[in-house]
């Protein structure tokens, strides 16, 4: 027994700790303490304080004079058009993101898989904008975008003399979509490692039985590719709807002062929820809002879930192939 | 046949020009840090520099004046060193226990530990700092500051744990009983004879954990202040130029991409060197379903 950890007893209540008693069980409950200690204590308590918070009035500060609202948070969220416009824009980029990014990376991925020679030069070309820090594509486009001095109306200059347009302040949303795209190496990666997984004799097979390269793609490659396209569909969305820095970088000044200023071109959600209690100190309304994106978030999952069975094919033996290469 | 040798060149075509096009931005951002604010604003616009300006790069390694470059570095490598080791070794423990032994309720943890992995950053992130600015754990001295965000990487991060589980799955059941018999505790047997043999596991788990945490900006905008800012916050909001005198926002520009060059160094360095074990840490972290 000499190695079960100290940590055992906060684990579980008393009866069922008795139980546990068993030698693996509590070697097993040992070594997932601090996880699950950690879960209870990190994770579950903030967040079911920040629900019992979003119920109040509390302002960050003065937990002792805050009080109870009832709905009042939600109902304000419900109604404010500064929360309709920043979630409308989330929605929207999150709309346009993830399916151009996985389309993207999926033209990427094929493309080299179709081409051997110097593969590795263009997968580097494609790969290496994901090593870029995000705050640093973030100044790179903003720099690019730039209405007077941005490479991109220096450039349209050439054939239209005196182009100033305003990229962010006007098409802010498409700015940021295709920044995304940009850093969509990530995803072609696994969809190359997933095509190159592909057994080479069902391919030979079938081109034998005469096979189009569009019946090709359509019966056996996106088959294949569908489990990951279905997990990366999730990580994509779940990451659209949070997503907030990028946007406050590129539509803000850079003074550290302005950096949570409300109204900028790129309201979005997360955005308009970390203003409202960083500098608005209205925190009860703060965490309704992250609540109710949590809410969205839990049910956008949950239907593209319903709808995965429709299109994504689980096949075993080719998973565990791609998985060894 | 002919039709198809037109489709190779079209393909061909296709990759150069989307390759370049993917190119672009970076080549922008090296060219632009070696270029004087006003050389921006000249038409028709030049691509290559007409005095190559070294002394952007020189002022940051070597002086303060745009931004304290090394304190913020420093901070960034030290918030990102200890991360990663404390996610490397607490994600390994709790992937063992999923992973080596049978309990109870084992099978609803596990589903748990699926659930969390889908959970948003954004919605533990913020309940998180309100029960830590309550605590006063935020804005501590110096290596304390980073406290707020060690904390949660202690419980490992699910996604990893997940990893060494199924990396800790395939290993064979006699290591264990070997170990036991030599009189091996359980922690013993874990820190002694599985971890070296995880190494796969532990590598994608660093690469993965470094590359997240270095280019980490939401939660040091939470949590850090001033001194113990890191670098990716530093870059965006305090850059600082010494009497300028061209229009706001074209002094900044140049420095900002001298900035984001030197901080892209580490990460390319590190790519440089262990491109084979970056490009299959990712594919482990996408191909699970």
């Amino acid at each position: 027994m000499s190695a079960h950890t100290p940590y055992m007893t906060s684990t579980s209540t008393a009866e069922s700790f008795k139980k546990f008693l068993h030698r693996e069980g509590t070697a097993f409950y040992g070594f997932i303490s601090l996880w699950l200690v950690g879960l209870l204590v990190l994770q579950l308590f903030p967040m079911i304080s920040a629900l019992v918070l979003s119920f109040t009035n509390f302002n960050g500060l003065d937990l002792p004079n805050t009080a109870f609202v009832g709905w009042s948070n939600y109902l304000e969220a419900l109604q404010s058009p500064d929360a309709h416009y920043s979630l409308g824009l989330t929605l929207i980029y999150t709309g346009l993101s993830v399916p151009l990014g996985l389309a993207t990376a999926l033209i990427l991925a094929l493309l080299l898989n179709a081409r051997r020679r110097l593969r590795g030069l263009y997968r580097t070309a494609f790969y290496l904008p994901t090593l870029v820090p995000l705050a640093a594509t973030a100044l790179i486009f903003k720099a690019i975008y730039e209405p007077n001095f941005g490479i991109l109306n220096l450039f349209i200059s050439i054939f239209r003399p005196g182009t100033a347009y305003n990229w962010i302040g006007n098409q802010g949303l498409y700015c940021l979509v295709t920044m995304h795209l940009w850093t969509c190496g990530t995803i072609m990666v696994i969809f190359l490692a997933g095509l190159q997984g592909i057994p080479e004799e069902q391919i030979e097979a079938a081109k034998i039985d005469g096979a189009n390269s569009w019946q090709l793609f359509r019966r056996i490659t996106w088959p294949l590719l569908s489990p990951i396209t279905y997990f990366q569909l999730m990580l994509g969305i779940i990451n659209a709807l949070q997503m907030w820095v990028p946007a406050n970088i590129l539509s803000t000044t850079t003074d550290a002062n302005s950096f949570w200023n409300p109204k900028h071109a790129l309201y979005v959600y997360p955005s308009y929820a970390l203003q409202q209690m960083m500098s608005s100190q209205r925190v009860g309304y703060g965490v309704a809002l992250i609540w109710i994106l949590f809410v969205l978030v839990l049910v956008l999952t949950q239907i593209v879930r319903k709808t995965s069975r429709f299109w994504v094919h689980y096949a075993v033996e080719q998973e565990e192939g791609a998985r060894e290469k | 046949m002919k039709k198809k040798l037109a489709s190779r060149y079209f393909m061909t075509l296709l990759l150069i020009v989307l390759s370049l096009l993917f190119v672009t931005p970076l080549f922008f951002m090296l060219v632009t840090a070696l270029k004087r604010p006003e050389d921006l604003a000249t038409y028709p616009m030049s691509i290559m520099p007409p005095v190559y300006q070294w002394k952007h790069f020189k002022e940051l390694i070597f002086s303060n004046d745009v931004i304290h470059f090394w304190q913020a570095l420093g901070n960034t490598m030290t918030l990102t060193f200890v991360q990663t080791a404390i996610v490397a070794i607490s994600s390994a423990l709790a992937g063992f226990g999923f992973a080596r032994y049978k309990a109870r309720g084992k099978n609803f943890f596990f589903s748990v530990l699926l659930a969390t992995m889908m959970l948003p950053t954004l919605v533990t992130m913020i309940p998180q700092y309100i029960v830590f600015s309550q605590l006063h754990l935020v804005g501590m001295p110096y290596p304390l500051s980073y406290l707020p965000l060690w904390l949660p990487s202690l419980p490992g991060w699910a996604f990893f744990i997940f990893l060494y589980r199924q990396f800790f799955a395939t290993l064979p059941k006699e290591l264990e009983d070997a170990a036991m018999i030599d009189g091996c505790g359980r922690l013993r047997t874990f820190w002694r004879i599985f971890m070296p043999m995880a190494g796969p596991a532990i590598v994608t788990t660093c690469i993965l954990v470094f590359q997240w945490t270095y280019t980490e900006y939401g939660g040091a905008v939470f949590y850090l202040s001033n001194d113990a800012q890191v670098l990716a916050v530093e870059m965006v909001t305090h850059i600082r130029i010494p009497n300028a005198n061209v229009l706001y926002p074209l002094p900044n520009i140049p420095y900002q991409m001298t900035v984001g060059v030197m901080y892209c160094v580490p990460l390319l360095l590190l790519f440089a060197f262990a491109q084979r074990y970056f490009l299959q840490s990712l594919v482990a972290s996408g191909l699970k379903s």
